[in-house]
């Protein structure tokens, strides 16, 4: 497996330590290179298209970044590729995929290249939503698990998850589900409320049900980024008790760290609690300046800067 | 409570941001549309019969075969049908959307 210095001395100085985030586990977490990409909110090449800024440098630096993964491909090092969520940023794109694919048709391309795995995230949730009861989710999941020896490692999740509104361990995302279900009963009291309300109801449904009403992106002094923290510690603790929904018992659970993104405050802490170590890493943002990415390899993590 | 009060005010703009229209799949939007594929061949004959009399009959340009015309219509849509293309551009891999379909529809 590429070590983390392997794979800083491959980039050539292209990549550094961001921050100094780097941490080692005594054990380790990964059988492969791992690369975590965050968000990158793809839209439509325009002024507030927020990947360019109108720069075209700005899409070449992540067209360099992803010629640096084709090379280690081509040199047949083994390495997964997550991309973290809010790869298309389908609330400024009009909802819709087709016209981010003709203006990134080189940056999605050699993305599909490298088979990664996609996490859904808030800002392109709709891929998961569209067909929902057709189950076409376009290749996306809500999260993701590493496993070495039939254990799961590390879970990847976008990072929405612990949004005020949707934390249902916090009183917030009590209240927030307690609208949404409200939202729902009225379908049942009556069912053609969606089509008296038309789009009003549809918007209703969505900003309870779909998007975040805050994001820390938007309000970051609203956040406090602990609050992330906390939320994925006490989540590992629960997988690893076996309170899960994914249908995967405690004997398959060997938690120890969680990747996300969505804040754009890249960092990467470890954290100890009953007898275990825990690791937490958000990624950042490729977005917004950040060109963030995450790394782990075996035993090793850090947050990395391209260019 | 700052930000519940935060909540209620940003609502009414949320619940507009979260209304736009998205357009339909494509078979949701040729439902009641009558499409001819373009492909190089096709009879004038049959692109007549589709679209009827067209709108525009430019006269041939000077040093031009008389026998090859233009003609136009009017409130046709056009779907151009689009995939992407690996290509090498020095030595890099890239890629490029490419036309691989056309279809010219009318209205039922």
């Amino acid at each position: 497996m590429l070590s983390l210095d392997d794979l800083l001395n491959k980039a050539k100085g292209q990549m550094q330590l961001f921050k100094g985030f780097r941490l080692q586990a005594k054990t380790q977490l990964t059988e492969a290179l791992t690369i975590c990409i965050p968000d990158m909110h793809l839209l439509e090449k325009r002024q507030t298209d927020d990947f360019c800024y109108g720069h075209p440098e700005y899409e070449e630096r992540f067209l360099e970044f992803l010629d640096f993964l084709m090379a280690l491909k081509q040199e047949h090092i083994d390495f997964e590729v997550i991309q973290v969520g809010d790869m298309y940023d389908l609330w400024q794109a009009k909802g819709n995929t087709n016209l981010i694919e003709a203006a990134y048709t080189n940056i999605l391309g050699l993305i599909a290249e490298l088979k990664p795995v996609y996490v859904v995230g808030n800002h392109d949730i709709d891929l998961v939503k569209w067909y929902e009861t057709q189950k076409e989710t376009f290749g996306r999941v809500w999260r993701y698990y590493t496993s070495i020896n039939g254990k799961k490692t590390i879970i990847y999740e976008h990072g929405f998850q612990a949004d005020f509104a949707n934390n249902q361990s916090s009183w917030a995302g009590t209240i927030g589900r307690e609208v949404t279900r409200i939202v729902g009963m009225m379908e049942y009291v009556n069912p053609d409320i969606d089509i008296i309300l038309g789009s009003i109801w549809d918007g209703v449904s969505a900003a309870f049900n779909k998007y975040n009403v805050f994001t820390p992106v938007k309000d970051p002094e609203g956040f406090d980024l602990n609050e992330y923290q906390r939320y994925y510690l006490d989540l590992l603790e629960q997988y690893n008790e076996g309170k899960t929904l994914d249908h995967v018992g405690p004997d398959e659970m060997d938690l120890r760290m969680a990747v996300f993104g969505h804040t754009h405050n890249a960092k990467l802490v470890q954290m100890p609690q009953n007898g275990r170590i825990y690791y937490l890493m958000d990624c950042g943002s490729w977005v917004d300046g950040g060109h963030e990415i995450g790394i782990i390899s075996g035993n090793e993590m850090a947050v990395c800067q391209w260019g | 409570m700052r930000r519940l009060f935060l909540l209620c005010s940003l609502l009414p703009f949320i619940i507009a941001c979260t209304t736009l229209s998205n357009s339909g799949t494509l078979s949701q939007q040729k439902e009641n549309l009558y499409c001819l594929e373009y492909s190089n061949g096709v009879l004038w004959e049959q692109v007549q019969s589709a679209f009827g009399d067209p709108a525009f009959s430019p006269k041939p340009e000077p040093g031009t075969n008389l026998s090859q015309n233009a003609r136009g219509y009017k409130n046709l849509r056009v779907y151009f049908y689009t995939k992407s293309q690996k290509i090498e551009e020095e030595g890099k891999t890239r890629f490029k959307e490419v036309v691989y379909k056309v279809e010219i529809c009318r209205e039922k």
